[in-house]
């Protein structure tokens, strides 16, 4: 059950029916059973992982609040640590690691088949285990205290909008709010709505809209010409954030609507004008994760600096090596690393530069310099994080130096681009980009009908349902990017 | 693309985009009904589209069409209204 599927249009209304009838005591168990038959449409079988995983973290938070000698707790946090990271890497790493070491040895002459699980990869099993293990983590350190009731705390692990793709909440925002009683008001009411509008306008007008494209040349990487490949890499790039922040939105829209605030998870990332800022507006919750339990803990920037350039690299190869088990993400995640690491080490002769070239640091021009330059290198990124495979990386990234002998009509025949298309590709770009300067997760509470009246949302609806019908019809319609991670 | 074979297709097109220009600019009450008759017409350009056989894609061009004028618009009358504040402000 995708949020784009007419099963959760019949989910959703009835729980919130629901959450908005029942009495305080029913509410958070009607959620908990809701959001346990969320995930169990995906895989029921894989339940008892979830479960499993909420289950030790529970006790062990419950172990380390409660046990006095330091060893005891240090002894329960690593156990926390061992099995949920455990768990994790026996069903998304072991396939991946066993391979390596056969590739490896293969290449040493050896000749045997290589050993592979084959495992099913569970649902938001990378989302729920970095929650579970922030709680750990937050009580070791005496910044929370253990929730007493193991079924309000299986809610805050499971609890079904940010279940399988985040955001990734912290214990001190959500576990407070599940608390609270929530009665209907208009205000939240209209901004969740809001907020689920605007997630499945980028999901389906754009993301799902800008797929076929982008998949025509990655999957044919071979036949893909050099314009072919930039405009499916640029194309790419609004896919990822539309697929992703979609559902965010979406995620954010259901459970405002319920009262409950979730994290901001994204701020614009591609008007960023650095790596590092682009990373404090993409997958922010994801980021921030990294920082307090990764980065922080391996000194962050109060060691000597060639151990700070390393730890930011150890941050985005592990980063990297999250998003998927596979040599791709590990790249990706390393170049992102080597982004952060160059920007640091040429700080001073860049601002040297723009002070020679007269201009300061904020002006305009540079600015705009900045910003084209980071969506270049995030957007160069973007086509190992696509690719399907490192030789097919290696193969597109030889058509850009090669594939020059087509010319843009031949290319947008290549990829199945009609007139038609590339306008509403046109029309949705436009859109975006006028939408996300509007309408933002900050502005929610403001007033954003100064810019976009009420009923203009009848607008988007009427928009998003033409797409979908259109996308159905040509059998367009696909799940999120980020439910595979 | 069969909508400008049929002048009321155009027509009513044409008039959606006045509408919205017109909406973006007018006092809030003006401007809700602008929000309120265009709803309207583009009813009757979807009821008329399908009428004259035009396919999904079409439509949809259209409709996307439309929501990035709207948009555009709507966020080009809140700059210029912050502009002339401004302007008003400072004189």
């Amino acid at each position: 059950m995708t949020f784009n599927s007419w099963e959760f249009i019949l989910f959703y209304p009835i729980v919130l029916l629901l959450y908005f009838v029942l009495p305080k005591a029913a509410k958070w168990p009607m959620l908990l059973l809701a959001s346990y038959f969320f995930y169990m449409c995906y895989q029921p079988e894989l339940v008892f992982l979830i479960l499993g995983t909420t289950l030790v973290s529970w006790a062990m938070s419950n172990v380390i609040e409660k046990s006095e000698k330091t060893r005891y707790k240090k002894l329960a946090l690593a156990l926390t640590l061992i099995s949920s990271l455990g768990v994790l890497f026996f069903y998304k790493y072991f396939d991946f690691l066993s391979g390596t070491v056969f590739d490896i040895a293969a290449h040493f002459g050896y000749k045997g088949n290589s050993f592979a699980l084959k495992l099913m990869l569970p649902v938001g099993i990378s989302f729920y285990t970095f929650q579970t293990l922030s709680y750990v983590i937050d009580v070791y350190r005496g910044e929370v205290k253990t929730e007493k009731n193991f079924f309000f705390y299986a809610l805050f692990v499971s609890f079904f909008p940010q279940l399988v793709a985040g955001p990734i909440e912290r214990p001190g925002n959500l576990i407070p709010q599940l608390k609270e009683e929530h009665k209907w008001s208009n205000s939240n009411a209209i901004a969740g709505a809001k907020m689920l509008i605007l997630g499945f306008f980028k999901k389906i007008c754009v993301a799902d809209l800008l797929s076929g494209v982008v998949n025509s040349v990655y999957n044919n990487p071979e036949e893909a010409s050099a314009i072919g490949v930039i405009i499916a890499t640029v194309l790419f790039a609004v896919q990822i954030y539309c697929d992703f922040s979609g559902y965010t939105d979406i995620a954010i829209g259901c459970a405002r609507i319920m009262g409950i605030r979730l994290m901001k998870n994204f701020d614009r990332p591609y008007s960023s004008a650095s790596i590092k800022e682009f990373w404090s507006r993409w997958h922010i919750s994801l980021s921030a994760w990294f920082r307090d339990y990764l980065y922080i803990p391996l000194g962050g920037n109060r060691v000597k600096k060639w151990r700070n350039l390393l730890n930011l690299f150890v941050v985005f190869l592990i980063s990297g090596l999250w998003h998927g088990a596979a040599w791709t993400f590990v790249l990706w995640g390393a170049l992102h690393g080597i982004y952060q690491i160059v920007g640091k080490l040429t700080i001073k002769p860049r601002n040297n530069l723009i002070q020679k070239l007269g201009k300061s640091e904020n002006s305009k021009s540079v600015l705009i310099i900045r910003r084209a330059i980071t969506f270049i290198l995030v957007d160069a990124a973007w086509l190992l994080f696509r690719a399907n495979s490192i030789g097919d990386a290696g193969i597109l990234i030889k058509r850009l130096f090669v594939g020059w002998n087509v010319g843009f009509a031949e290319a947008f025949q290549d990829m199945g681009l009609s007139l038609e298309f590339i306008l509403l590709a046109i029309f949705s770009l436009v859109i975006l980009f006028f939408l996300d300067k509007i309408i933002t997760y900050d502005t929610l509470d403001g007033n954003p009908d100064a810019t976009l009246k009420n009923g203009a949302f009848v607008y988007f609806v009427w928009a998003i349902v033409i797409v979908w019908c259109l996308l159905l019809s040509k059998d367009m319609i696909s799940t999120f990017i980020y439910f595979q991670f | 693309m069969v909508f400008y074979t049929n002048p009321w297709a155009c027509i009513i097109f044409a008039l959606i985009l006045a509408l919205h220009a017109a909406s973006a600019f007018l006092k809030p009450i003006f401007s809700k009904l602008c929000v309120y008759v265009n709803i309207c017409l583009h009813i009757a350009l979807f009821v008329l589209l399908l009428f004259i056989g035009a396919e999904m894609l079409e439509l949809a061009v259209l409709f996307m069409g439309s929501l990035a004028f709207y948009i555009s618009v709507s966020y080009l009358s809140k700059k210029l209204c912050e502009r002339l504040s401004d302007r008003e402000d400072k004189s």
